[in-house]
Parts: C-alpha cells; structure tokens; sequence
C-alpha cells in the first residue's frame, strides 16, 4: 500500500510533507507562542511601526545603521504589514515557522527527484536534506537560513529549467524567486550562486561540446535572472556600495569566529558539533559523534559510486565534497584555504564561521543518497530487504526528529507566556508620547516592550559595545566578577550625565522567568537580589510602582529627550521618517549645541533651510560642514549649529538613506516590469 | 643518456634531497615555533596524584619534577573536556618542593579547555630551576558530576617548558650553537619529527623509483661483491695472513683477527661469525633484488605503497604545520599522473581511511581520526576528479 502511495503523481511529495509537519507538530497544531534565544518575542504595536518604505537607520537600542536591510521584504515588509490583522504568534507563523518547514521539504523532494526519477529515493532524500543535524538546528532560531536555503533549492530547479528549455518566462521566474532567497537571507543566495556558477561551468565542461552559441546562450539565460535579482535588490545593493565604509567596521572588520568546533568529520558524518539531540544542547559545547552517523557518508558515497556514469551524480558529489571542505572550517586538510578565501573572495567575508557550508553537504547528501535508494529499489534484491534498507536508511535521519516531535530539543519548542508585569510594563510605556529609552539591568528581556520612539537597551549590550571604552573595566582571573563589570558603569563621575544624555528614562529589573528559559539574564554572580540592591543605592534613580507584581522600575527623572539643546533655548522637532526630522528653532542663541541622542554616525547631516532628498545628490555642500558634528564623549551626535546660519528651520538626515530611495525606486520599476514581462510570457505560453 | 640530462637529472635529485632536509628543519621549526623554548615530556607515570575520571570540588592533581633547564616558565597539562563545556574553574600553583609558599597560582575557567589538548599554565620564568625539584597542583574549584573535566589518558600527559631569554641565547656562538644543538635533540626524539622526515623523503624517493632500471646495472656487481666478502671470509679462517684490497675486506679481516687473537676455540667462533654475515647479508642483497625487480614491473604498486605510508604516517604523527598533506597531495597527483592510477583505487583507499578515522575516533586519538578524516576526503575528491575527468572524455 505505501508502495502505491508513494509511488503516485504527488503521494510522494505529500508524505514528505505530512511527515515535516508532523514532525514539527508544535508549531502546526497550536497557537503558542515560540521564542528562544535570539528569536525573541515583538509585540505587533512594535512591528506595525515596520511597513514602511525601506529606511537605513533602525530605531532600536541607541540606534544604528540597518546592515540587514537586505531582508527589508520579509521582517520588515511582510512582518509589517501582517501586524496589522494578527499577533505575533501568528504572522511569525506565516512568514518562518511554516516556510522553514514546507519549502525545505517540498524543495529538497523535487530536487532528488529530478536527478533519480524516482519518489522512494525523493522522499528519503528529502528526510535527509531536513531531517540533518545541521537543518533541524537551523529550526531552533536561525529561520531566515532556513527558509532561504529551502528557497535556493527551488533557484536551482528553475535555473537548471532555463538552462534546459532556454525560455525566457523560466529566466525572469528563476531573478524572481532567487530575489525572495536573496531577501530572506543574502548569505544564502551567495552560496546558491556559487552552485549555479558551477552547475554552468559543469554543463560546459561535462554536458556539452565547446560550441560558442551554445556557450553564449546559456551565459544570457543565467545572466538574466542575476540582472533582476540584482535589479530588484538595488534599494539596499547601491547603499551598501556607496556608504562601504560603514558597514566594513560592522562585517568586514570580523575575525573568523568557532575555529576548533568544526571538523571535518563533523562534516562529513553530518553531525552538528552541538547536536546533543535533546534539551541539553549548548552553543559551543562540542559533543561527540554518534556511532550510526558514521553510516551516512558511506551510503551517501556509495550511491555516487553506484551511479557514478550519471553526470549529475558527478556534480552532486563535487558539490558534497566542496561543502564538506569549506565546513570543516580551519581545520585539517588544507588549514590555510578558508582565511585566504575570507581575506581575498569577494562576499565571502559574510561566513566568519563554516556551518553554512553545510547547506551543501545537505544537498550533495541528499541527492547521493537518494541515488544509493535508487540503486536499491532497481536492483534485483527481494522486496522485503529493500524495505528494510530503505526504512534503515531513513531511520538514520528520521532518528533525529524524535526530540523536535516530542518538544524535548526545547528551545522554539516550548511554548512561552508572556508574563503579566510585562503586559502592565508595555501598557505603562505605550501611553507616554514622548521619546525616551529603558534601561534593562543586566540584559533585555525578550518581553520587555520597545518601539521607535521607546527603545530598549540593556546595560550588558552597552558595556561590551557603545559603551565598552567608558566603562573600562580591567579586573581578571581570580579578581573578575561579572556583575562587578556590569555595575562598573553606573559608578563613574559621568554615569547620571551618561544616562541622561542617552534618554534613558527607566531602569528596568527584569524577572528571573525561567519558566520561559530566560536562563542568560541572571548568571554566574550577576543574581537579582544583588541587582535591586545595587540600583537602591543610586542617588539619581527612584523606584516607582506602576502596578507590576515583580517587575521592578526606577525612574530618572533629568533623562534628556532625542534632540534638544544644550542651554534653555527650545526646538520643535517634528519626525518624518526615522531617518529624518525637520527642527524649527524658536529663537537664536549662538553658543547653543544641538544633541542628538542617537549613537554617532557620520552619515546623519544637518541641512539648514529647505530639504529635498535627491537635491543631496547633485548639489555641492547641500548639508553642514562634516566639521561640526563630532561625536561626543558618549558617543551620541553633537552638532555646532546655531553660530553657523540665522535660519530657525533646519532638518536632519541620516544621508545613506538617500541612495536607499534611489534603489528602492530600481527596485520597484524592476518588479514592475519584471511582473508584467512574466504575465506576458504566460499568457503567451497558454496562448 | 646525454650529460646535460644526466646533469639535470642529478640536480634534481640533490634539489629534493635537500628539500628534504630542509623540510625537515621546517618541520621542527612548526613543533615548536618559540626557538628559545625547550620542552620535557612527561607520562602519566610521573603524575603522584590523578584523580580518576571526572575531577570534583576539592580533588587535586599533584605531580614532581626535577627541573632539567633554566628558565622554568610553562607547565602543559592534557585535559579531557568528556565532549562538553565544563562549569568548573581550576587553581593551578607551582613552589620549588622545599619551599612552603606558593610560587604562582591562578585560577583558570574550564571552558576554554579542548579535549586531549595541552592547556598551557604559565608563569614568570624561573631563572635558577636547574636541577631544582618542583611540585604543582591543579585544584578544581566547584567539579561536580557533569561539570567537571578530567585528565586526559594520553601520554605525554603533561611537558614542562623553559624559556630561556633570548639574550642568553645570542650573546656569544658558542652559546647559540649549543643551545641549538640542544633544541634539535630535543626535537628529534620526537615521533612526529622522525614521520615527517619520512614523508619528506618521499618525493626524493618517486624520484629514484623513476631509475630502476638502471638499478638492473648495479644488481650484478652488488651480488659478486657480496659473494666475494663471504669467500674471502672464509679462505681467512683457513688462511688468516691472506691480504685485505679494500675496506670492507679490512673491517672483516680486523673482525678475524680480534676474534682469533680473544678466544681460543676462534674456529666454531669464526665458523659462526661467517655464517652470521651470511645470515645479515643474503636478506639484504635479496631484499636489493626485491625492490628492484618489484620496481621495474610494479612501480606504481611501489610508488603507492609508499603513498599509502606515507599519508598513514601523516595521520598518526604529524600534528603541527601544514605542509606535509599539500606535498603527500602533490605526490599523489604525480602518481595518477605517472601510474594512471583509477578512482576505484581512491574510493578504497578513501573507505579504508574513513574506517581508521572512526577506529581513532572512539579511542579518543581525535588528532589521528581527524587526520585519516581529512584523507578520505582527499581519496574521495580524487576519485570524483578521475571519474568526472573519465565522464568529459566520454562525452567527446
């Protein structure tokens, strides 16, 4: 009976997808909310604030400059614009819970179908692409990969499609889609060019004679799609070109990060140095590799070797085999290759860790393994023991989903609830227009609200980046306290002024919620006691009671607004995005310095008189000499305004912005014009 | 044979020979990059107190040594982490064992050991530790069941380091020969120093399997020779006044003569001497012949032979530098190239490797496993790179 169900048109695919969601139970069959780790929690009052045009200053924490734009179209966009009818428990759904489950499956079986022809091995293949280690890690909080890379299997698909059929409608759906990868994770699309390059660079070397038409052909079929995934990208591409400088510090500038937890047995076992297949799974802790992983690269190997007169079992194997190299990070063999490529290959600096490179190996994997079941069910053996090879075969990776369908693994697993006093805390916050920040002592809650005129900050966050040279804590070894390093900040001649200055309005003590596994708020000598205690003796800080049960709030009541004066002179300031607000000065005073809240960036200008973005771009000295903003001590903006110009109106403009309007212009005519080519080539075809 | 092309075929051959050397010089430079450290190796035997299996809240490492240098300023001990993070933190002190006070403690955190690796202890150089007797502890701090690290059952458990200021080295050569005379003995006690030598030596040797035949030349003239010193050897017991032509001819006689002149019953003694030179040299001379003959109608069964030591060698031994596999890789290449060797071949050798990693694995060899690793994967890339290469070809 499975026989005929699987062997029918779509029974294959459908029970490799009945089996992802069953396996992922949790998330399909509740309305829980799910969050661990870096996959926080937002309030739909925050995200409704998102569906905007696309900005390049996020107004989160002291604020910074957005170097994830590139996923403007879902977490900005789509996150946005689904705030508005749902909560997030929901539009968290639509947009990654359920894609990380459904594309992977639907992707990985049509993929290692087309190559063995043959739905048994499709859906084992498919078990192996998302049942892996590595893939099921993926799912515990790093979903924009995770769907990215379900997205690039289908990038592929349709490449190879154009390649085969040379049809434009393919070409332009292939810029599409590779546009929406590119969109959920960049990093992503990058390693799937990297397989299209080399599918293209195979097909000539392997598939075909050396014709220069043939080869010029398929050069113009693979280069449309990248022109209109390029194109479509352009409302982020052009500003990261131009304003390179400021994201070099951010991402360039990283060292290589991991170096010792990936090898390449790690890699060519498919076991995930952290994979504890239950609860207990630490970030960082390598455990050993399980005795049947050992299993999986001979039967993945042997099916090359079974089918090693296949061309595409070829391709798949190079592809296995450069993913397990590039995994295997800085390690034996070779050690020297993957810094080389991180220093000297354009783009490759994105990856200062390996395990992205698995997405190969899961790949190479799952076609190679595919052909092995294939070379199974073709070969003359009884029907009894191919079913027990092929179930055996599975088991392997089906052996991993037990902790995800039970909700052992944890993490995005478990259902949380949001606390009480937070609800009280948003509620509290929310009905206060003005702008000011909270401060959470030690680290942020995942519950704690913030939205663009309320950010959060957390003093743990401060004190190792915007704050790290003020608080200068040098105690170590048997003299270091973590909670000493921490307190090191609010001890210093400056620290009311810091705060102050940094709009800091509330310091908030959040709860010790393990109940939702808020594990890394209060550790090592950091307790909460000791917190309360500690802020209970700052002069400038009052405890106030705003009808919360645990949650403990202190009020600075000198906290400065986002953009003022330093001297008693008054300026309205009115937002118009949150790269932009226009100043009107109520009166002169030539001494008075304009502070800005947000941390430095030479990016933000100071025009003094009329504004109108795109004149920036041709007009010489539009905005104030860079000479008078400087960052001040705290690392907030400063500007040397009232002395320069007489003029009471002036507006203040984070100027990389600019070139996200000219991109994002490019961009939507190129989604125009590629959604009406696409609608005209289908109606051809159907003509 | 033209004398240029003999000429460059003798280069060649010193070019290599050289390289090795060289090579070899580069090899003990990676072991231990610091030229002014010198280092003993200790086993667990030396270790007095070792607790076993997970270290607990309390427990101690103690282990005593007699400084062999100046300049005492490294302690290395091997660590087993049981594959995980361990919340525990160690106090690590040193003191001269007559003395009461500590010299230097530390506290160090758990976490940041790697399994069955060094982790080094450092503290200021003792100037005067020669021949000084030390004791140090390694405490845990808060070990419980799951938390905690162990000793690592790898020998050499622990290396004691001295680190001699570079002044001390440089002021006058003397100095400086001796100290790195010092440094290479204590290198070359080494297995990892004795692999690479090997490894090192292998292209040289491809080199010469490329001039068996003219091997064949010398296999004559070695086998009369030999058959010569044994006849002569024996017309000495019958005629010991019979003259000597060459050395190998002085040594024996010399041998006769001592033996003669020592012992009265000399006859049976020379008797047996003569049949022990016949015991020695008749595998040599069959072992020459051997490696010849194998040479000319196998070379490629020779030349992977010793590809296949060679990367085993690599695996097992060689765990600093990385230029052992690039080369082992190189010559590989050149032997596919030469031999025309398959990818059946690689796919076995790839399996086999894979085997032996597993093997290495699960007895906690983790630097041998992730090395016969790394082959397979070499074996396995060779192999997809013939068969791809074989598929192109039938496409044409």
């Amino acid at each position: 009976m499975w026989h005929k169900v699987v062997n029918s048109r779509f029974g294959g695919l459908l029970v490799a997808l009945f089996i992802s969601v069953l396996v992922y139970n949790k998330w399909f069959f509740s309305t829980s909310i799910f969050g661990w780790g870096d996959w926080g929690y937002l309030f739909s009052e925050t995200v409704k604030e998102w569906a905007t045009l696309p900005s390049a200053w996020i107004e989160a924490g002291l604020g910074y400059i957005d170097i994830g734009l590139s996923m403007y179209v879902p977490v900005r966009l789509f996150y946005g614009l689904l705030a508005h009818l749902m909560d997030f428990n929901y539009f968290d759904r639509l947009v990654f819970l359920f894609p990380s489950v459904v594309v992977p499956a639907i992707g990985s079986f049509l993929l290692v179908k087309k190559v063995t022809k043959n739905n048994f091995a499709a859906l084992v293949g498919s078990f192996v692409y998302t049942f892996n280690t590595y893939m099921i890690l993926l799912n515990t909080g790093h979903f924009t990969l995770s769907v990215a890379f379900g997205v690039g299997i289908f990038v592929f698909l349709l490449y190879q499609k154009t390649l085969e059929t040379k049809k434009y409608f393919w070409a332009v759906l292939t810029g599409l889609v590779a546009f929406l990868e590119f969109s959920y994770e960049a990093r992503a699309f990058y390693l799937t060019s990297w397989i299209l390059l080399l599918y293209f660079v195979y097909s000539l070397l392997i598939q075909q004679r050396f014709q220069i038409r043939s080869i010029a052909r398929n050069l113009l079929f693979s280069i449309i799609p990248l022109v209109i995934t390029v194109l479509l990208s352009s409302f982020w591409l052009i500003s990261l070109f131009i304003n390179s400088s400021s994201f070099n510090g951010i991402v360039a500038g990283r060292q290589l990060y991991g170096e010792g937890h990936f090898q390449i047995l790690r890699a060519m076992t498919m076991f995930h140095p952290f994979w504890s297949g239950n609860h207990n799974l630490i970030w960082g802790d390598p455990q050993k590799i399980l005795w049947w992983f050992w299993i999986i690269p001979f039967i993945a190997f042997s099916g090359y070797w079974f089918s090693k007169k296949d061309k595409q079992a070829s391709f798949w194997a190079i592809i296995t085999l450069l993913g397990i190299f590039l995994t295997k990070f800085t390690s034996q063999p070779f050690t020297g290759i993957y810094l080389w490529l991180y220093q000297y290959l354009p783009g490759f600096n994105a990856f200062r860790e390996s395990s992205k490179f698995n997405y190969y190996i899961d790949l190479g994997y799952a076609v190679l393994i595919g052909l092995f079941v294939s070379f199974i069910i073709k070969s003359k053996i009884s029907k009894f023991i191919k079913l027990i090879l092929v179930m055996g075969i599975s088991s392997l990776f089906l052996i991993n989903t037990g902790s995800v369908f039970t909700g052992e693994l944890a993490r995005l697993l478990t259902p949380r609830h949001i606390p009480q006093d937070y609800i009280v805390l948003k509620n509290f916050l929310q009905k206060q227009p003005n702008f000011f920040r909270t401060l959470y002592f030690p680290r942020i809650s995942r519950w704690g609200y913030w939205d663009s005129n309320h950010p959060n900050v957390g003093v743990l966050e401060l004190v190792i980046s915007d704050w790290k040279d003020l608080n200068n804590y040098k105690k170590t070894g048997l003299e270091y306290s973590d909670f000493e390093e921490l307190a090191e900040i609010f001890k210093k001649d400056f620290s009311p002024e810091l705060i102050n200055k940094a709009s800091i309005k509330y310091i908030i003590v959040p709860l010790l919620d393990l109940e939702n596994e808020e594990m890394f708020i209060y550790y090592s000598d950091i307790s909460r006691e000791k917190t309360i205690e500690f802020l209970d003796k700052q002069y400038f800080l009052r405890k106030i009671d705003i009808g919360t049960k645990e949650l403990i709030v202190y009020e600075n009541d000198y906290y400065r607004t986002r953009i003022y004066l330093d001297n008693k002179t008054d300026v309205t300031v009115s937002k118009i995005s949150s790269t932009q607000f226009d100043l009107t000065f109520n009166s002169k005073d030539k001494n008075a310095k304009l502070f800005f809240s947000e941390a430095y960036h030479p990016g933000w200008k100071i025009r003094i008189g009329g504004f109108s973005w795109w004149k920036s771009l041709i007009e010489k000295n539009y905005y104030l000499n860079d000479q008078y903003h400087i960052r001040d001590k705290y690392g907030l903006n400063q500007f040397d305004v009232t002395e320069v110009s007489d003029d009471l109106k002036m507006t203040l403009y984070f100027a990389p912005q600019t070139w996200v309007n000219v991109g994002s212009i490019i961009s939507f005519s190129t989604l125009v014009v590629s959604l009406s080519w696409l609608l005209i080539l289908w109606r051809k075809k159907h003509e | 044979m033209n004398r240029p092309k003999k000429l460059l075929k003798f280069l060649i051959g010193m070019f290599l020979l050289f390289s090795w050397l060289g090579l070899i010089f580069y090899q003990t430079f990676q072991i231990e990059n610091v030229f002014s450290v010198l280092t003993r190796e200790y086993p667990r035997s030396a270790v007095s107190v070792i607790p076993e299996g997970e270290i607990y809240q309390g427990d101690k490492i103690v282990s005593e040594f007699e400084a062999t240098e100046n300049y005492l300023g490294i302690i290395g001990f091997r660590f087993w982490t049981f594959y995980r993070l361990n919340d525990d933190y160690l106090i690590f002190r040193i003191r001269e064992n007559k003395s009461l006070d500590w010299y230097y403690q530390n506290k160090y955190k758990a976490d940041q050991f790697q399994p069955n690796q060094y982790f080094t202890f450092g503290f200021p150089a003792i100037a005067d530790s020669l021949g000084k007797q030390y004791v140090f502890e390694i405490e845990s701090v808060q070990g419980r069941s799951g938390i905690a690290v162990g000793a690592s059952k790898i020998d050499p458990i622990f290396v004691v380091k001295y680190k001699y200021p570079r002044e001390q080295i440089t002021s006058s050569y003397p100095r400086f020969i001796s100290f790195s005379l010092d440094k290479f003995f204590n290198l070359i006690y080494r297995a990892e120093v004795r692999a690479s030598s090997f490894i090192y030596l292998i292209p040289f040797l491809l080199y010469l399997l490329t001039f068996t035949s003219t091997y064949l030349l010398f296999e004559k003239t070695f086998k009369i020779f030999t058959q010569e010193r044994l006849r002569f050897a024996s017309q000495l017991i019958i005629e010991s006044s019979i003259d000597a032509n060459n050395a190998v001819d002085i040594v024996i006689k010399r041998t006769f003569l001592f033996v003669s002149s020592k012992y009265k019953d000399a006859k049976t003694l020379l008797e047996k001497l003569k049949l022990l030179i016949d015991i020695i040299t008749t595998p040599i001379v069959l072992l020459f012949i051997f490696l010849i003959r194998f040479s000319i109608f196998h070379p490629d069964l020779l030349s992977i032979a010793i590809m296949i030591t060679g990367s085993a060698l690599d695996s097992l031994f060689i765990k600093s530098g990385d230029i052992t596999i690039p080369i082992l890789t190189l010559m590989w290449l050149y032997s596919i190239y030469k031999y025309r060797l398959t990818d059946k071949l690689f796919f076995i050798m790839a399996f086999s490797f894979l085997v032996s990693s597993s093997i290495f694995y699960y007895s906690d060899w983790l630097s041998a496993s992730e090395k016969f690793g790394a082959w397979s994967w070499i074996f396995l890339t060779m192999a997809v790179i013939i068969n791809t290469i074989k598929l192109r070809r039938q496409a044409n």
